[in-house]
Parts: C-alpha cells; structure tokens; sequence
C-alpha cells in the first residue's frame, strides 16, 4: 500500500511537471504584455475656474478616442484625441456704471485636444478591475464662439495641455472591456486667452489586441 | 464606397450639429437694448417734455431722410406712454408750460454705424437734425468683437434732451441727458419686438422718474 501511494506521488509529480512550466512560461509572457489597447469614451465635463465666468452649464457633449501599447503589466503609453462642447444661451444683464446693456448671449466652446498618454496600472486588483493613474500632455485648440446681439466674437488658440485622470477599467471578456474615468483636463493660457480647465467624467470601451 | 461616404457625410453633419447646438438664430433674439444716464442729468428736476411726432432719419452723408416708417407712430406712442407712466407730462408748443427736456426719436437702420460692445458711440446734438460724435466708453466684460451677423438691421434711439441748448466751442448743443439703443435683425414683424425693446429700455432705467 505505501509502495503504491509514493508510485502515485512520482506520477502526479511527473504530470505535473510540463503544467508547472507551462504557468511559468505564461507568467513570463503576461509581465512583458504588449497588448495594444483601443478606446472610445463619452464624457461629460464640468467648467471649473476662469472658465465658469462664460459658461456655467455642465456639458454632455463629448467624445474620446485613445490608441495605447502596454510596456508591461504596469505601464501603458499612446496618445488620444479629445473633442469636448460647451454651450451656454442666456439673456444677460451688464452694468458698468450709468451704462446697462441687455440682450441674449450665445456661447459656444469647442475644445479639441491631441495627447500623449502615459498610464500606470496599479497591482491590487479585484475581480480583475485595474485601477490606474494616468496623464495625458500634448496641444489643444479651442475655439471660443460667442454671439450678442448681432455681434460676434471668435478666437481660435492653441494651448499646451496637460490632463491628470483616475480610472478604473472593467473586463467583459478576455479583450474587451469597459472603463471609468475622472480627468482634470487643463489647458494653460497663451498671450491673448484665459485658462481652460473642466473635470471631465467618462465612460467607455476598450478593445485590447493581443501582441 | 457609396455607403462609407454616406458614413462620413452623416458623421460630419452629426458632429458640425454638435459643434453649434440652437446656431439658428431667431430675429428677436439678436435684440439688444442699451442705455446710458449723464452723469449730471438729474431726472427727479425734470417733469415736462416734448416729444417730436417724427422719428428722425439720417443718410451716412448726416442728411435728413423724410420719410415715415411702418413702426414709426408705434414707437413715439410707447415711448410716450413709458414717460407718462414714469411721471412725465408731454406738452406741445400750443401749451403755456415749457417743456424741461425734449425726447427725440431717431432711426439710424439704414446708416453704417459702429456699435461695439464695449464702445459705445455717444452723440450729442448740435443743432436739432445733426449728430456730432463725442467719446463714451462702457466697459462690458464682452470680447471685442470679430464680426457682425450679416443682415438688415433696425437701430431705433431715444434720447432725452435739454430743452435750453448750451454753447460748446462756440457751438449750440443740446447735452443729452439719457440715451436708449435697440438694436436688432430687421424682419417683418417687428411690432411685439419693438413694444417690449422700449418697455426695456425703461426697465433698464429706473432713475427715469418725474418730479412729482
């Protein structure tokens, strides 16, 4: 009987040796993943700072794409494209001193944004959700389009951009998957422009392609 | 390929219509009202004006137009009701009473004019039909603008004169004490537009009262 138990021990051993290897093989595989990852998000935005002078309104018009290349588990890099609306309609009092001009204000704020992306992928995970810091910095053009009355003001600007975000990304399948996401999209002021900030909150899908 | 262009044609409508949300503008909404109060106008001393039962109408070259608009009888009548309902009384050259401050009504739509937002050109009058120019800033937290709709436009003013002109560099002028601008695409139903752009202007001017 116990020559028969310690046959059994060598041949479970044995079977499960090549297994062992295989695991290995795999974990060696997965810590230099190069998945290439693709994502589409709506989001909403919030004005924040010299922008809430103009617009008020929380957008919901807002869409971004994002191409990006794991370096490891860890670490991801690519670049987005980013287009965000703002639109504010109101009927405007302005007084300056004995002066008061009243009319209905149009404001449109069409920003467009073009990134490259550094992602860093936290190691606790939980059901397989992976958390992530990232940060985005690149150009952005906005355009600010305002109509009173039958007047119009329009400037175009490019600002250098730089966007902080937190987010969580949720697997469905083995490449697909959906994310989360809150950004402070920032883009700095230039000569003639103010300072565009907004807190962006998204939702999206991504599809990863296996290296 | 039919199909991929329909794809992008639709993509490019969908995304410019998002770009510019309400980018329809109707007439009334390209309306504005401006006013402005001389800082020496003291309107609770006035009590009696004239109104002229024309609107004034001038060519770029500052000739007189004569001729009588649709609106023109309208206008003079609510402005005439707003400054009795604010305490003023209207006299004419029949009565015995001498008018403090003369109110007249002009209609520059169909002249070139510069109206920035935060340039206001402010006229005094030199002589009863002739405009001369005199600097007036307001200062709007508004862009400079860029352009202007492209459009016929109406540009009615009010202004409250004094009745007894003073001579400025040898010149007869009569300093205006309040001034009122709306301005706006011209279209063909301009009467709701222009009742509640003058009832505006008086809203706007809460200081316009009579001395009881």
């Amino acid at each position: 009987m116990k020559r028969y138990t310690i046959m059994i021990g060598i041949i479970l051993f044995l079977l499960n040796g090549p297994k062992a290897q295989n695991d290995s093989i795999i974990s060696l595989k997965k810590s230099i993943n190069k998945d290439i990852s693709l994502d589409l998000s709506w989001s909403t935005a919030v004005p924040m700072g010299d922008m809430t002078e103009q617009v008020k309104i929380t957008s919901g018009r807002g869409v971004q794409f994002g191409l990006s290349q794991n370096i490891n588990d860890r670490f991801s890099y690519g670049g987005s494209f980013a287009w965000q609306m703002f639109f504010n309609k109101s009927y405007e009092m302005y007084i300056n001193n004995a002066s008061v001009l009243t009319g209905w204000k149009r404001d449109y704020i069409n920003a467009f944004m073009l990134l490259g992306t550094g992602k860093y992928y936290f190691s606790t995970s939980v059901n397989k959700i992976k958390a992530y810091l990232s940060i985005e910095m690149g150009a952005s053009i906005i355009e600010n389009y305002q109509i009173f009355g039958i007047n119009e003001y329009k400037e175009l600007e490019w600002h250098f951009a730089l966007n902080p975000s937190v987010g969580l990304e949720i697997p469905a399948s083995k490449n697909l998957g959906f994310y989360l996401y809150i950004k402070y999209p920032n883009s700095f002021s230039n000569n003639s422009s103010f300072h565009y900030s907004w807190i962006n909150s998204g939702i999206g899908v991504y599809l990863k392609i296996p290296d | 390929m039919t199909f991929i262009r329909n794809i992008i044609i639709s993509f490019i409508i969908v995304f410019l219509a998002g770009c510019y949300p309400e980018s329809n503008i109707l007439p009334e909404e390209s309306d504005t009202v401006y006013t402005n109060a001389h800082p020496d106008a003291n309107f609770h001393n006035y009590k009696y004006y004239q109104l002229a039962d024309s609107v004034l109408r001038i060519n770029d070259y500052g000739e007189t137009i004569v001729i009588r608009g649709t609106y023109d009888q309208l206008v003079i009548d609510r402005v005439a009701e707003n400054l009795n309902a604010n305490g003023f009384v209207r006299v004419t050259d029949k009565d015995t009473i001498t008018a403090d401050v003369d109110v007249f009504i002009s209609d520059l739509s169909s002249i070139t004019i510069t109206q920035f937002w935060n340039y206001i050109p402010y006229w005094y009058y030199t002589g009863l039909n002739s405009y001369n120019s005199e600097t007036a800033y307001a200062y709007f937290p508004l862009g400079f603008p860029t352009s202007q709709l492209i459009a016929l436009r109406s540009n009615i003013i009010v202004d409250m004169v004094d009745h007894e002109a003073v001579i400025i560099d040898n010149q007869t002028t009569y300093p205006v004490y309040w001034r009122a601008v709306t301005t706006g695409v011209y279209n063909n139903n301009m009467y709701s537009r222009l009742v509640r752009n003058i009832d505006q202007m008086f809203f706007q001017s809460p200081y316009l009262k009579a001395s009881k």
